[in-house]
């Protein structure tokens, strides 16, 4: 039986070693010049990480769904959460895993796995928007919340600098890409559509998050507030992300710049498992009391939480 | 009224809750001692009033108005919520309060009551808060918490 406390130091403990690795593979591969090294990295602990954290995101939030009742004002958000996780781990399997030609790959064994393993790659990419706008759509309905509570923040001068920023980004990628009457990567499908639907999507995620955020950061570092901030984080990697690529694809960052943003990913990936983790705990706090802090079995994953109530008769 | 006796408390407490009717030993005496009538009458005002102060549907625009002055208060004021909570009673509550939303939350919440706002209506004011954010198993759940730890 694990805490939730115990998930956070997890998680937090298991991207600190990623990260390490990372740097390990990046310095190797920079010495030898064997991109064996790299690929080893993203085929195996990368690809590992991304599906453990997804599941582990997915599971959480799931909980936190269950442990609002018909009725609550955050239970629909909560299944949206749900939602959102359940994509991205589809995307995880299918993408990084099934996609990858890594030894952990069953389609890697089969006579025509490489075709499939294409396939596969392709349809990966596929979730991501869908996964951001059931995020986005979930995020909505906290923002509606924070604000019928009052707690909603205004934005401030940096939050429109960074959203003019990514908002710049969506302009010119759309410019440059989909509304071309060349388009360099080929027909357009609605598979491409949807692809194109991220970096909109983005902006809306930026913006929620940001309201969010700074709604958060007005209440101060409690359980609650360290959820949703855990999110907005996660959009943030995200973002960097998102703009990483685009700029190295067009060589205007420097080498030091473009490596960092193929990891940024993996705390991305980290924030939004530990999320629902803050919520978690959160939850089961208020129902069992603070004992539940220093019982592991009361604070089980197991998600048996409502059946309990406080004080115990 | 000599000769007479009194009823203990407990049959005093249950003719003020309504329980002991007029043709029982303790309403048949309450018509005649007026000393016992005015001390049953006492219980019963002390009684309706502790009822009342639970939500009392008088009190519900006043709590409503409580929760918008607050509301607007949090909104606006930093500050540091130990020196307005020194009532043990709410220092217990904004304890909760930063351990769920955090000590801005808490100390805003400390400074907008002033210390003048009983417990009771804070907990009440707070009660949405945690069920949007938590649900209502968990708000009530906590109530129930804070109240058990007064006891």
């Amino acid at each position: 039986m694990i805490r939730a406390e115990e998930i956070q130091r997890l998680v937090s403990w298991s991207t600190l070693l990623l990260l390490l690795l990372a740097v390990a593979s990046f310095a190797a591969w920079w010495r030898t010049g064997d991109w064996m090294w790299m690929r080893a990295f993203f085929d195996y602990p990368g690809v590992l990480f991304f599906v453990g954290c997804s599941l582990l995101g997915l599971r959480l939030s799931y909980l936190c769904w269950r442990q609002f009742a018909p009725g609550d004002a955050m239970r629909p958000a909560w299944l949206l959460i749900v939602l959102f996780g359940l994509s991205q781990l589809t995307g995880g399997v299918i993408g990084h895993l099934l996609g990858s030609n890594s030894a952990l790959n069953p389609l890697h064994y089969l006579a025509s796995g490489h075709d499939l393993i294409r396939t596969a790659a392709a349809t990966g990419r596929l979730f991501s928007p869908i996964s951001m706008l059931f995020l986005a759509a979930g995020l909505f309905r906290v923002v509606q919340i924070c604000r019928k509570n009052g707690v909603l923040a205004g934005l401030k001068t940096f939050d429109f600098l960074l959203l003019g920023i990514v908002t710049v980004y969506t302009i010119h990628y759309f410019a440059a890409v989909v509304l071309s009457s060349q388009h360099p990567e080929g027909p357009v499908t609605p598979s491409k559509i949807l692809t194109w639907m991220s970096d909109p999507l983005l902006c809306v995620l930026l913006l929620q998050a940001i309201l969010i955020r700074r709604s958060a950061a007005n209440l101060g570092w409690g359980l609650i507030a360290r959820c949703w901030v855990a999110f907005t984080a996660a959009i943030f990697f995200t973002s960097v992300g998102d703009i990483g690529l685009w700029a190295s694809a067009r060589g205007v960052i420097p080498f030091g710049l473009q490596a960092a943003s193929w990891y940024v990913w993996y705390p991305a990936t980290a924030c939004y498992a530990v999320a629902p983790a803050y919520q978690l705990q959160a939850m089961l706090r208020a129902t069992h009391g603070p004992a539940c802090d220093e019982e592991p079995d009361a604070v089980g994953i197991t998600g048996t939480g409502r059946d309990k109530p406080w004080p115990p008769a | 009224m000599g000769g007479l006796i009194h009823p203990p408390m407990e049959e005093l407490v249950d003719w003020a809750d309504g329980a002991a009717t007029p043709d029982t030993p303790t309403g048949r005496h309450l018509e005649r001692c007026t000393v016992c009538r005015a001390h049953a009458l006492l219980i019963r005002h002390a009684s309706q009033k502790a009822r009342e102060d639970e939500v009392g549907v008088g009190e519900l625009s006043t709590l409503a108005n409580a929760f918008e002055r607050l509301q607007t208060c949090m909104g606006a004021w930093p500050g540091n919520w130990r020196r307005h909570a020194r009532n043990p009673a709410h220092a217990r509550l904004t304890r909760t309060i930063e351990v769920y939303f955090g000590r801005e939350a808490a100390s805003r919440l400390a400074k907008a009551s002033g210390g003048s706002e009983p417990e009771r209506h804070l907990m009440l004011v707070m009660k949405p808060m945690f069920s949007a954010f938590l649900g209502a198993a968990a708000a009530d759940a906590l109530v129930e918490q804070i109240a058990g730890a007064e006891c």
